[in-house]
């Protein structure tokens, strides 16, 4: 074994492992390989101790007690969580579940007397609550739309095509004019 | 005092037992036991006393909220380290692994003497800027602590070839300096 192979193993192995065989040998005869063994050895062991000497300035009552307290209170912060996990679980199925048993409305058709489908759509949109569905019929020769709408939308759409929509008091109504006809006898 | 004594000479699974059973004392006496060994392993993870004091308390924080998961299979040590570990990366992800100090500083000793705090602190500070994070832990548990390889691969899950691996290196990287000394050195571990 050459110094260069004793280093190699030095630069790998425990030190005590260095003390058997060829290696031994070696450094016995070597005073550049031994002396080198020697300072790593007394260095690994310096580090084991200044190692071993580490304490933590604090002692272990006051860890121990703040270690119980912040568990304590993550146990209760976790217990907090999962019940309001539960509650917002709650509250979504019962809004879903209140959604589903309130009836969607009644449904209705208005036939129109003077407005248009759409006149009276933008009339009535505003008027009435988001959930209210007012749909128009394609197709047909005369204005009719579909309500469809809780009771109280409902009469208010009945009032307001009532007011706008009535032939006699808005006087939307073309009147037909026939015009006079003279006869002439001669 | 008799009881309080009977609670420090417990064993570490009796006192794992009795801490689970809400016995406060018990709880006293195994952070007693292991602050010390904690507060090493952290202070070899991050090389910094003031986190591995927070890193101290939080591993005591997370041992009493999961006592209840120690099975009991296996050692406490491994199950102990594997919380500071897990403790240790949480609070520091980014800052593992320091940038390189000049290897001379590695063996800041006094040989013959007594090694004070400040001394082994700047030791254990040099380790961890040297090493990677994995070479510095494998170092750590067999080199200073004197554990196997086995038992370092059943703490760390690794196994027991790249433990030794992971060690070798360690061990060039440390010693490089030293061995740099002597007159046929030729950087033989690059």
């Amino acid at each position: 074994m050459n110094c260069d192979d004793y280093l190699s193993m030095l630069s790998t192995l425990p030190v005590d492992e260095l003390a058997y065989g060829d290696a031994r040998a070696h450094a016995a005869t070597c005073r550049d390989c031994d002396r080198v063994t020697r300072v790593v050895a007394e260095r690994e062991r310096n580090m084991m101790m200044a190692f071993g000497e580490l304490y933590p300035p604090v002692s272990a009552q006051p860890i121990a007690m703040r270690a119980l307290e912040i568990s304590r209170r993550r146990r209760v912060a976790f217990y907090y969580r999962i019940g309001l996990g539960i509650a917002a679980v709650v509250s979504i199925f019962g809004f879903i579940a209140t959604r589903r048993l309130i009836p969607a409305g009644v449904h209705e058709t208005f036939p129109l007397r003077c407005l248009s489908a759409d006149q009276a759509i933008e009339m009535l949109r505003p008027m009435v609550s988001a959930r209210t569905s007012i749909s128009t019929r394609a197709g047909t020769p005369i204005g009719i739309i579909d309500v469809v709408a809780s009771r109280e939308d409902l009469q208010r759409v009945r009032s307001l095509l009532d007011s706008y929509d009535n032939a006699s008091t808005s006087q939307c109504e073309v009147k037909v004019v026939v015009p006079e006809v003279k006869v002439i006898v001669r | 005092m008799m009881r309080t004594m009977s609670v420090l000479m417990a064993q570490s699974p009796e006192l794992v037992a009795q801490t689970r059973e809400g016995d406060v004392r018990a709880f006293t006496a195994l952070v007693e036991r292991y602050r010390p060994v904690v507060y090493r392993w952290a202070m070899a993870l991050t090389g910094d006393e003031d986190e591995a004091e927070d890193i101290t308390q939080e591993v005591f924080v997370r041992v009493h909220r999961k006592l209840w998961s120690f099975r009991g299979d296996g050692s406490f040590d491994a199950w102990l380290y594997r919380i500071t570990r897990r403790v240790v990366l949480r609070l520091r992800p980014n800052r593992i692994s320091p940038p390189n100090v000049a290897d001379a500083d590695l063996y800041i000793t006094d040989p013959g003497a007594r090694v004070d705090r400040q001394r082994a602190i700047a030791l254990i500070q040099a380790i961890a800027k040297t090493l990677p994070m994995r070479q510095r832990e494998v170092f750590v548990l067999c080199d200073i602590e004197g554990r196997t390889p086995a038992e370092v691969g059943d703490i760390l899950d690794m196994k027991d070839v790249s433990v030794r691996a992971s060690l070798f290196k360690a061990r060039a990287s440390i010693r490089r300096t030293i061995l740099a000394t002597h007159p046929c050195y030729q950087e033989p571990l690059r």
